[in-house]
């Protein structure tokens, strides 16, 4: 199973799309950092939790139109000639779609890696900030269910037909920076949200994150989940079929 | 099959084609998304909204789905595995030209489909403001190049990929580079969604179709030339991109006509006249002119083309002792020097490309031994907008119904002469009427040519001439006669929302609260409407402008609206009490004319409209804004400014002093109000500083002048 893993993942990092949108993503990172994060969102500092995570929201859109691009090879013409023959081996389809979705994620860390690192180095030098700890926890909470809801469903559109994957890319773009819970990467609710709060003694308003935004990310974790099942229970159906 | 019969084969089978007839569908649907999404482009007038609005969003929308179609088209061979069939019976390169050609054919019956299906509905929402030829103008001059140039970027892409989403993946990241944040004020990256400031209803502007015509013009080389280089990339003998390259880039021939329409592009783009070499921000350090001693009078005769926009000057300058040495005298970037002489001898003169605020620098020298002769000087050309201004206004312009120019747009402005007397013909068309530094010309010769020759004769230089398709209104409130001018386009609306009552109402009020106005001349007033590329409206001596949107339909009919562009033409006629030539007020990072004027402003809305509303659209927005810049990071860390870019620096500096003058100031003049005892007394104190404005015509009115009046001090206004 580990080398079926690995060698869809070097087909996948190795690619021609992958490294080219690796570069494309950091680029679009820098930019996004030092034209709107350098000025600080919602009145807080740039290298506050909120500018820190409205950054990740920005940046996530492109991100799942790269993961999402990766996924639709998976659902083209070439590879649905070849699925005969994989439908041929005893590895069952969930398990197929599991690793593909895994495969996909690896590559998604290896550009948050870069986007994280980017930020780093950006607070760092510019500001002499350190106290990384504080970004852990929210970059799990923005990053882990952005990821599962556009894998998962768009492993289920790109079952129901490929062109269907090209379609939530633009969605990506269309739900980027909605200024509430659901907003799917973040970036709007956290450019809104801390204007409601109140602030402290040094003007900042404190790092918290609302039980309904919470609720949302969980929703999302759930649906993308379900993509995933219901993706491979319609490529199941559809090679039985076959 | 030749290219003329394969492209007929195409176009058929194209226009039975479900790709297409679905792209076709979607974009003529395009239109109103823009509308719907509330996505404005330009500002309130009529002609943004139901032509410039819709048109720019089936641009772009209708680009995309072009680039989508171009895209399934040009894969449909290789999709259905017969692209070894197809290229064994026709030259693949006559046939991808021939489908290209085909596509680009289809759009454009689909551009002239669309401007019909729209037509009834903007013709009878713009009712008489709507004109076929401008509206027409609209979809060839941004529409059918842009689908265009969509088409060939993704089918130059697909030949260079042989990969439909590697295709898409270059086309978004072009696309990206035009619809992003970066490029949001530039009118010559935006190749997808091309940018235009705004229109005018009331004066006809034509400006931006002529450089959105030349924008897509030197997109369209760009595209074709990127179009004609992928062909070299088209794979032989079933061989990948580089050995077909190889093989294809043998023919010099085939080189040719990419490089020389990607360098016709780059040339048109580096030559464009529109706007000048300048930087993006304006240079305050420039100076006016070193010490002007040499006086000279003058004689200029200027006559504008409406036709190509441009302007034509002879300027003579009887000078008295020449200036010794060089000197310098700048104009317009856009303007050429044709003719330079002295005494009838030529002069050399060079001009330097280093554009500074909008004027271009030309050095010269007289002969110093050779006193009282005439200097001549000829030049012409179209005038370019200043660079760091013209993302946001367009101030110098030549159009069939408005003629905007200023200083070094109209002549030169000399170092070390100082014209003294200056007697100037203006020749335009006769449909327009003038004003020269902001007054109404009256001395006039009809050419019988459709044009009329207005002289003027002033001292010193002329700052402004504007000319508009205007009439004119005169009444009278007490002793003030007031002419009211307007572009003639809005004569209905003026009539039938009885305008002239309007300003009677905020000239008694100020009149009543203040005093009666002193800054009219000779008891005369003339307020006149700018054309909206102006985006702004002024107060001078006896003249009050206010920006077009003032009088649009939509502004009148939405009195729910709050601290709208009516409320800004009330702005604009209250500084002709506080600022200018009423109360000369210093201008400060926190005190100038803007915070009486913004306080009294808000006190006519209240009284006019009711204390909730004042409260909601004056009071509560000012404390939101100075919340907001109390909270921001900078402020209360100015340490870390010097971290930033200088561009955001600068943003920052002009956002707080901002927030400063038209919010922070208001709320600081209300709370004074309340100190000293309420509006009454507050209007007293008020009347009495208009009444003693001469004490403070050389010593500008300071902030520490109205706290004396107020007997407060600046602890007393400070706000919590």
């Amino acid at each position: 199973m580990n080398k079926i893993f690995y060698y869809e993942l070097k087909r996948m990092l190795l690619g021609k799309v992958f490294p080219g949108m690796l570069l494309v993503n950091a680029l679009y990172a820098w930019f996004i950092l030092s034209s709107e994060t350098i000025q600080g969102v919602s009145c807080t500092a740039p290298f506050s939790a909120w500018s820190y995570c409205s950054y990740l929201g920005r940046t996530l859109p492109l991100a799942m139109i790269t993961v999402l691009l990766l996924l639709a090879n998976f659902y083209s013409r070439q590879q649905r000639r070849v699925e005969v023959l994989t439908d041929a081996t005893p590895i069952p389809v969930f398990r197929q779609i599991e690793i593909r979705t895994l495969a996909a994620g690896v590559c998604f860390l290896v550009i948050y890696l870069v986007v994280i690192a980017l930020a780093l180095f950006f607070y760092a030098c510019f500001f002499r900030f350190y106290d990384f700890a504080a970004f852990v926890l929210p970059s799990a909470v923005i990053l882990l269910p952005c990821f599962v809801f556009f894998a998962g469903v768009g492993q289920l559109l790109g079952s129901l037909h490929q062109s269907l994957i090209y379609g939530l890319m633009l969605l990506a773009f269309a739900l980027n920076g909605i200024p509430n819970v659901f907003d799917v990467s973040g970036a709007g609710y956290f450019s809104e949200y801390p204007l409601t709060l109140p602030v402290g003694a040094d003007m900042e308003p404190a790092f918290t994150l609302s039980a309904g935004f919470l609720a949302v990310r969980l929703l999302y974790l759930a649906l993308g989940t379900a993509g995933v099942y219901l993706a491979a229970v319609l490529s199941a159906r559809k090679s039985q079929n076959a | 099959m030749n290219l003329f019969s394969l492209f007929r084969v195409e176009l058929r089978r194209l226009l039975q084609s479900r790709t297409v007839l679905g792209a076709a569908l979607l974009s003529i649907l395009s239109l109103p998304l823009g509308n719907l999404l509330m996505i404005f482009y330009g500002s309130q007038v009529m002609s943004s909204r139901y032509i410039l609005t819709p048109v720019l969003s089936g641009t772009t929308v209708g680009a995309v789905l072009w680039a989508a179609a171009a895209l399934m088209e040009a894969d449909r061979l290789q999709r259905s595995g017969v692209h070894v069939l197809a290229d064994a019976i026709s030259v693949p390169g006559a046939l991808c030209a021939a489908r290209t050609l085909a596509l680009m054919t289809v759009s454009m019956l689909v551009v002239l489909l669309t401007a019909l299906v729209y037509a009834p509905y903007t013709a009878e929402k713009m009712s008489y403001l709507f004109r076929p030829g401008f509206y027409s103008a609209n979809f060839a001059v941004f529409m059918l190049p842009t689908w265009w140039i969509s088409i060939l970027f993704a089918d130059a892409f697909y030949q260079l990929t042989r990969r439909v989403e590697l295709s898409v993946v270059l086309y978004v990241l072009l696309a990206g580079v035009s619809v992003s944040g970066i490029v949001a004020r530039d009118y010559f990256l935006r190749w997808l969604n091309p940018y235009v400031i705004t229109y005018s209803d009331g004066f006809l502007s034509v400006w931006p179709l002529r450089i959105g015509l030349y924008t897509r013009i030197i997109w369209l080389c760009i595209a074709l030339g990127a179009w004609t280089t992928s062909f070299l990339f088209m794979r032989r003998y079933q061989r990948g991109l580089v050995f077909s390259f190889l093989k294809s880039g043998k023919k010099l021939r085939k080189l040719l006509p990419a490089a020389v329409l990607a360098a016709s592009g780059v040339w048109l783009w580096h030559a464009q006249p529109f706007i000048d070499h300048g930087p993006d921000s304006y240079d305050y350090a420039d100076s006016f002119m070193m010490d002007a001693d040499h006086t000279v009078n003058a004689r200029c005769h200027l006559k504008v083309n409406p036709v190509t926009g441009t302007v034509s000057v002879k300027a003579e300058y009887d000078i008295l002792v020449p200036y010794d040495g060089e000197t310098v005298f700048y104009l317009n970037p856009g303007y050429r020097i044709t003719k330079m002489t002295y005494g009838g001898e030529t002069v050399s003169f060079r001009t330097i490309d280093s554009d500074l605020n909008g004027q271009r620098p030309t050095r010269f020298s007289l002969p110093s031994k050779t006193p009282g002769k005439t200097l001549l000087i000829e030049y012409s050309g179209f005038p370019a907008q200043a660079k760091y201004a013209a993302g946001s206004l367009v101030d110098d312009m030549v159009d069939r119904d408005y003629i905007s120019l200023d200083t070094t747009s109209l002549f030169p402005r000399f170092e070390g002469y100082f014209v003294q007397t200056a007697v100037t013909d203006f020749t335009i068309p006769d449909s327009l009427t003038p004003f020269c530094n902001y007054v109404q010309m009256t001395d006039s010769v009809d050419n019988g040519d459709g044009t009329r020759t207005w002289t003027q004769n002033t001292e010193n230089y002329i700052g402004d001439f504007t000319a508009g398709y205007y009439r004119t209104n005169t009444f009278s409130i007490n002793d003030l006669t007031v002419d009211f001018a307007y572009g003639a386009a809005y004569q209905k609306i003026v009539v039938e929302n009885d305008i002239e009552q309007v300003i009677i109402d905020i000239l008694t009020y100020c009149s009543e609260h203040y005093g009666e106005l002193w800054s009219a001349e000779d008891n005369h007033l003339l307020l006149r409407q700018e054309s909206s590329m102006f985006m702004g409206g002024y107060a001078v001596h006896g003249v009050s402008t206010w920006f077009e949107t003032v009088l649009a339909p939509d502004t009148l009919s939405d009195p729910d609206k709050g601290a709208s562009a009516t409320e800004v033409f009330i702005h604009e006629m209250i500084h002709q009490w506080w600022g200018g030539l009423g109360l000369n007020c210093a201008d400060e990072e926190l005190w100038s004319a803007e915070g009486l004027t913004v306080y009294s402003t808000y006190r006519l809305v209240k009284e006019k409209y009711g204390a909730l509303y004042a409260q909601q659209y004056y009071v509560d927005m000012w404390k939101d804004a100075v919340e907001n810049q109390n909270r921001s990071f900078y402020n209360r860390h100015p340490e870390y400014l010097e971290l930033l870019p200088s561009v955001y620096q600068t943003s920052l500096e002009l956002s707080n002093r901002s927030v400063n003058q038209y919010q922070r100031m208001p709320l600081m003049i209300l709370k004074a109000e309340a100190l000293v005892g309420g509006e009454a007394q507050m209007d007293e104190i008020l009347r009495k500083i208009y009444a003693d404005r001469d004490a403070f015509h050389d010593n500008k009115f300071r902030f520490s002048d109205f706290l004396n009046y107020c007997g407060l001090t600046e602890e007393d206004l400070r706000l919590e």
